[in-house]
């Protein structure tokens, strides 16, 4: 625990007394009552038994938060212990980051005899970040409420991942590039998914043979197992803006989205890359492992731009200037956009052009409140119409879009789009 | 807990209004005469703005006008009655300050109360300011003779209050 200094101070308290005490010494002298003099007697007896001397000097106070990295609607928990001797009173107030819920849990430790205490605040962040907890405002106050001091004691950061809640299983195409994996694939291999019975051939293994067939047909039959290979997953976001609720807006539906693809493939043992545009264009090659995902996880929570970028002013570079390398052979790429211009249409056409059938995740869920009949109307019509072109061209280069409001499950569609989509296109996406 | 905890705001703002009229009702009763009748009823109005509001300046007028309120009504009132009046309208302004100053932390909201002892009143040391109180309560209720000596007593007692609490509220 950290020792503090107390600086205490008058309370309006001790002020209200004085006046009292003075009016009433001001009004027997003035008037030539003595018996005035009674109302004065009070407030005189408390300030005479509550003398600043008495006053603690020192205090030790600490204050700790756990966990200190957690996901969205997870409990926080923020305890402050306070130990000091001689004070009748001891407030607390927290500050609270935005966007994040506190309850009081009450005393959890100390005793008012000793002069200890130690306080416990439960929170929930709702939203993602990196939010500052804190400080911790405590009020003692001492010598009958005369006497009072204040202390700030900070408390510590938190780290908030996105919640991922976005599949419930991975899913992936049936032609696979790279050799190892957990997704059984078209080619025949030695996995354990069965794949089929063919005629036997020398060299085949004998525990391959598949006596009940064999036995049927008085020949010798083997099954095949689909083989098992890893996926390749690519993560376009895009974070040109950020429209809706905190909360639940563009940004952090992005963001969710990101995780929760990122999560299920990774435990899946797939290898997932990154590459955020709108602002400056960002990426991270596809790799595998806990510890993708988490590097995911921070450059995911960096796409909202800092003070310092906010104030440079976003410098844009499109998805032309991306190195080649970060879109492996056959990858599979996910655009996660509100599509609200026209750059995730120019994205989508390069990643077409280079051969791939990306997917496109729409997740503007709300559109601007207008009155009708006003102008604004009238412009969120055309906007609207403009948000329906851009979905259009999409569908023309065959490149599905799937609205997200972040509660549905993608599994289903992302297994549409990357059967539907075109496997030479795919074949043909060697960079 | 959240509906406990607005019943105990509530309550400490209905003191704050109970206690300021039960001083001017005690002060002005039973013979009121208009300046203190006027003083009671603005103290009145005050006290309801300071429990409504908890704005310390609203606080710091209600008490002020309550206390006006008592010195006039005991000035222009000499009843016997008058100096049993004045030592409960005294307590009772005492007990207003601290019913104000609960009903105006309550006001500010967001603290929780992390620690609360009992104050550790010196036993001595009050029996000594209470006996005092008395002295002068009694002493400023009867009409006295100056003399040489209740001069010098007086100036010595006024030199010795000084002393104590220069040393008292000094660090």
């Amino acid at each position: 625990m950290t020792r503090v200094e107390l600086r205490f101070a008058p309370t309006a308290r001790l002020r209200r007394l004085v006046l009292v005490a003075a009016l009433a010494v001001v009004g027997a002298v003035a008037t030539g009552h003595g018996e005035l003099l009674v109302v004065a007697a009070p407030p005189l007896v408390v300030l005479v038994v509550a003398p600043r001397s008495g006053l603690p000097r020192t205090a030790a106070v600490s204050a700790r938060v756990g966990p200190q990295r957690c996901v969205e609607g997870d409990e926080v928990v923020v305890e402050v212990d306070v130990s000091v001797e001689g004070v009748e009173r001891v407030d607390a107030t927290i500050v609270l980051p935005a966007h994040t819920t506190a309850s009081y849990d009450g005393n959890v430790g100390g005793s008012a005899r000793s002069g200890t205490t130690t306080v416990r605040w439960l929170l929930v962040p709702r939203r993602w970040g990196r939010h500052e907890v804190g400080p911790v405002r405590l009020r003692l106050v001492a010598g009958a409420g005369c006497h009072a001091t204040e202390l700030t004691v900070a408390v510590g950061e938190v780290v908030v991942y996105p919640a991922a809640g976005v599949l419930a299983r991975a899913v992936a195409p049936h032609e696979l590039a790279a050799p190892l994996g957990e997704h059984p694939s078209r080619a025949v291999g030695s996995g354990v998914e069965f794949a089929g019975i063919r005629a036997y051939q020398p060299g085949d293994r004998r525990r391959d043979v598949d006596w009940r067939t064999s036995a049927r047909h008085g020949d010798l039959f083997v099954r095949q197992y689909a083989a098992e290979r890893a996926f390749d997953l690519v993560l376009v976001l895009d974070t040109t803006a950020d429209a809706g609720e905190p909360g639940s807006s563009t940004l952090d539906l992005t963001v969710r989205a990101a995780t929760g693809l990122a999560q299920t493939y990774l435990r899946a043992h797939d290898r997932v890359g990154l590459v955020t545009f709108g602002g400056p264009l960002r990426w991270m090659a596809p790799a595998t492992g806990t510890r993708q995902l988490f590097r995911v996880c921070e450059a995911v929570m960096a796409v909202r731009p800092d003070r310092a970028e906010a104030a440079a002013g976003a410098v844009e570079y499109g998805l032309e200037h991306l190195p080649r390398r970060m879109l492996p052979h056959r990858a599979f790429v996910a655009v996660v956009t509100p599509l609200l211009d026209d750059r995730p249409l120019d994205a989508v056409r390069l990643l077409v052009e280079r051969g791939f059938s990306p997917l496109v995740v729409d997740v503007l869920t709300t559109g601007p409140a207008v009155t009708p009949g006003s102008p604004a109307a009238l412009a969120a019509r055309a906007w609207r119409m403009h948000r329906e072109a851009l979905t259009r061209e999409l569908g023309a280069l065959g490149v599905p879009v799937l609205p997200w409001d972040g509660a549905g499950d993608l599994t289903g569609a992302l297994r549409h789009a990357m059967r539907s989509g075109s496997p030479r296109a795919r074949a043909a996406g060697r960079p | 807990m959240r509906v406990r905890g607005r019943a105990v705001t509530a309550l400490d703002r209905v003191a704050v209004v109970l206690t300021a009229a039960a001083c001017v009702l005690v002060a002005v009763l039973p013979d009121p005469s208009r300046p203190p009748l006027v003083a009671a009823a603005l103290a009145l109005a005050a006290a309801l703005t300071a429990a409504a509001t908890a704005w310390r300046t609203a606080g710091t007028v209600t008490l002020a006008l309550t206390t006006a309120a008592v010195l006039l009504a005991s000035v222009l009132d000499t009843s016997d009655l008058r100096p049993a009046q004045l030592v409960v309208t005294a307590v009772l302004l005492v007990a207003l300050v601290v019913a104000l100053d609960r009903a105006e932390d309550r006001g500010r909201g967001g603290s929780v109360t992390a620690l609360r002892a009992p104050a550790a009143v010196p036993v001595g040391r009050a029996a000594l300011a209470a006996g005092a109180a008395v002295v002068v309560a009694y002493t400023s209720a009867r009409t006295v003779v100056p003399s040489v000596g209740l001069v010098l007593a007086g100036l010595a007692a006024a030199v010795a209050a000084l002393v104590l609490a220069t040393r008292a509220h000094g660090r």
